[in-house]
């Protein structure tokens, strides 16, 4: 129907747009530059500069940083060079968790939005505005809560001991559950809203064409509701692993020292005077390129599915 | 003897509410042939939709039965049901290739990979779109998605295939290009097409019956020429076409015959389904184009005498709309010929006559 228009015809009068229209895009380039390009080339620079025994740089070109992030020289920096894990390690449980809460997400989101999109539409404003209370009180605040809620002798550990179902507390607090559980309430909304956007412009008449073609409800759902709704879902899943991954009041307050994620790390690197602000902007810089590798190959498979039949 | 392709049998929808439940059909009875090109024809909310919903399986019934060749399939799901349906908005599988598309039933009835290679093909080709199979319905014109909608529905070879308003959505020109090839389409398939309208001119073109419906029932089941000609009632005759209707005054004659006469204007003798006791008034109905005018001044036996209230000049025809003395107006609709006969004005005194042939009579 709308999918067809046409960018013929119109050049010349592009053209004469094109002028103005730079001149009407100035405001967003000035905001992106000074909010996001900026910092980033701030933190690019810095991960290459010699670390200041009291926070702070100082000015001579080093690559220190990386080698410290990735070369084990042992304790004296004496020993032969060889593959640093520690920082790897940190990686890649931040990885496992935030892929684990994005999954969790998922499972918890996609059914939830489903229902508040089929929901009467006087009753999904309400709804909505419920999955937005958590947001009025600070995520701080909300983290520490979660803390109470889940340590040995908070509510829920007592109301199991009190009706006998446990005769030990269940030890919930610093460990890898808890940080799961901290990143899966922070950002289960950013799972709901995208698809419940979706899937309220979906047009359920698709489901009956389905059903009319001989498929079951299972069949239908995952041949036609989720290619259908997949832009929604991907973009939940994008809004809730890359805040995940950097997440660090999650980790610290709930995961405690043994469960340590990428946000921490880089959090430390820049508190109090004990910092080492090149470190920190390294191990930004790495995590960054990994993220936009990624979104990279997202990018291009999107594309790639797009522009077929062309 | 045609065999019955579907039986509706007694069927009965009521949408539940708390204080006035709707009762969109109130026990409906009729049967469709196969291979038949059959119409339901009505206004909106007549029931036409819902009807074709409950065949379909995606409506429960609230009474009655649907009955396909024999096999009642009312408690069937709708992907039980070996019925098709092309939806009023091609409801196309935004994320599918129209090849994916139109193999979609194939696939899930689990037809081996050549067959439904094999079969899409021959349904692409069969709407003339086989170089079209690698698109996305996106990039298809309205015409195109209707006729991979119809070609998706046609794949799996239904028993009888549902069309709800299919050529609604699409401009005048196009709706007639494919009121011709869904025809020949059908005719070629030999499938059974229940079709939904509320274009009666849609209806009448296509069909081999239409059931016209309002209100929730049937009002009258016809080819199209006995519906146009011999309309059941009231509602059927202002529907399909133009109709004026004379409230005419019949008195007894021979047999079961009556002599009906319009503002004491002797109109004709007409077959009354039973003998006629003394005086009566009567509704028939006489169709525009039926009608003839004449000047005053020309000498015309048994006319009723008019004044032209307006005209409209059409192109093949014209429209006129005539006041009569005693009664409200009637309209009538006069072809245009190479000489120009039929120029009156507003204004004009005329005479009105039509054969007895063109009266009906309708039912209350």
């Amino acid at each position: 129907m709308a999918g067809m228009a046409s960018p013929k015809g119109n050049k010349a009068e592009a053209s004469i747009v094109d002028g103005r229209l730079g001149i009407l895009l100035l405001p967003s380039w000035v905001v992106i530059g000074i909010l996001l390009v900026i910092p980033v080339l701030i933190m690019f620079v810095y991960s290459f500069l010699t670390q200041d025994f009291r926070g702070g740089v100082i000015w001579t070109f080093t690559l220190e940083a990386y080698d410290q992030f990735f070369i084990d020289r042992g304790l004296f920096g004496d020993e032969p060079a060889q593959l640093e894990w520690t920082y790897i390690l940190i990686f890649w449980r931040s990885f496992l968790q935030a892929f684990f809460a994005m999954i969790f997400c998922l499972l918890i989101g996609f059914p939830t939005a489903y229902f508040m999109a089929t929901s009467p539409p006087k009753s999904r404003s309400f709804l909505l505005f419920l999955v937005t209370i958590p947001y009025w009180v600070n995520l701080l605040i909300r983290t520490v809560s979660m803390k109470f809620l889940i340590r040995d002798t908070g509510p829920i550990n007592e109301w199991l001991m009190a009706f006998g179902m446990i005769d030990e507390p269940i030890r919930m607090i610093n460990t890898a559950f808890a940080v799961q559980l901290g990143l899966f309430y922070s950002y289960l909304p950013f799972m709901v809203l995208p698809i419940y956007a979706s899937i309220e412009r979906y047009n359920f008449v698709l489901s009956e064409a389905a059903a009319d073609l001989y498929t079951g409800r299972w069949t239908t759902l995952f041949k036609v509701l989720i290619p259908t709704v997949k832009p929604g879902i991907i973009a939940g899943c994008i809004l809730v692993f890359i805040p995940s991954l950097g997440a660090f009041l999650a980790p610290d307050l709930l995961g405690g020292a043994k469960n340590f994620m990428i946000g921490s790390l880089v959090e430390e690197q820049f508190k109090g005077q004990a910092g080492d602000w090149p470190f920190g902007a390294a191990v930004s810089m790495i995590l960054l390129t990994i993220i936009m590798i990624v979104l990279l190959f997202y990018a291009r498979s999107q594309t790639n599915s797009a522009g077929r039949g062309h | 003897m045609t065999k019955t392709a579907l039986f509706i049998d007694g069927v009965a929808k009521v949408y539940p509410h708390r204080t006035n439940p709707v009762r969109a059909l109130k026990g409906v009875s009729f049967d469709i042939l196969d291979n038949e090109f059959f119409t339901l024809l009505g206004p909106s909310g007549c029931g036409k939709t819902t009807l074709l919903r409950i065949i379909a399986g995606f409506e429960d019934i609230t009474e009655g039965h649907v009955l396909l060749y024999g096999d009642d399939i009312s408690s069937l799901a709708p992907n039980q049901r070996p019925v098709n349906t092309v939806f009023q908005q091609y409801a196309l599988f935004p994320h599918l290739t129209v090849f994916e598309n139109v193999a979609f039933g194939l696939r899930r009835l689990n037809r081996d990979a050549d067959d439904i290679k094999q079969r899409t093909t021959a349904m692409l080709e069969l709407i003339r779109m086989a170089e079209y199979g690698d698109r996305k319905p996106s990039e298809l014109s309205g015409g195109q998605q209707q006729r991979v909608a119809l070609a998706r529905a046609l794949a799996p070879s239904p028993k009888v295939l549902l069309l709800d308003e299919p050529l609604s959505a699409l401009d005048l020109k196009l709706r007639q290009a494919m009121r011709e090839e869904l025809k020949s389409i059908q005719k070629q398939t030999g499938i059974t097409f229940v079709f939904v309208t509320h274009d009666q001119e849609e209806a009448l073109a296509m069909s081999d019956r239409i059931a016209v419906m309002s209100n929730g029932e049937v009002q009258q089941i016809g080819s199209p020429r006995e519906i146009y000609n011999n309309p059941a009632n009231h509602f059927v005759a202002n529907f399909i076409g133009e109709a004026n209707i004379l409230e005419a005054t019949a008195t007894p004659a021979a047999g079961k015959k009556a002599k009906l006469t319009f503002n004491n204007i002797d109109i004709g003798t007409v077959e009354l389904p039973q003998k006629l006791d003394g005086e009566t008034n009567i509704s028939v109905m006489v169709r525009p184009e039926h009608i003839h005018l004449s000047p005053a001044s020309a000498k015309t036996k048994n006319a009723i005498k008019g004044r032209v209230k307006d005209v409209s000049y059409l192109g093949t025809d014209t429209q006129a709309h005539i006041d009569l003395p005693n009664q409200k107006e009637i309209l009538v609709r006069m072809q245009n010929n190479a000489l120009e006969t039929n120029s009156f004005d507003v204004g004009d005194d005329v005479h009105v006559t039509f054969s007895e042939n063109a009266i009906r009579l309708l039912e209350d």
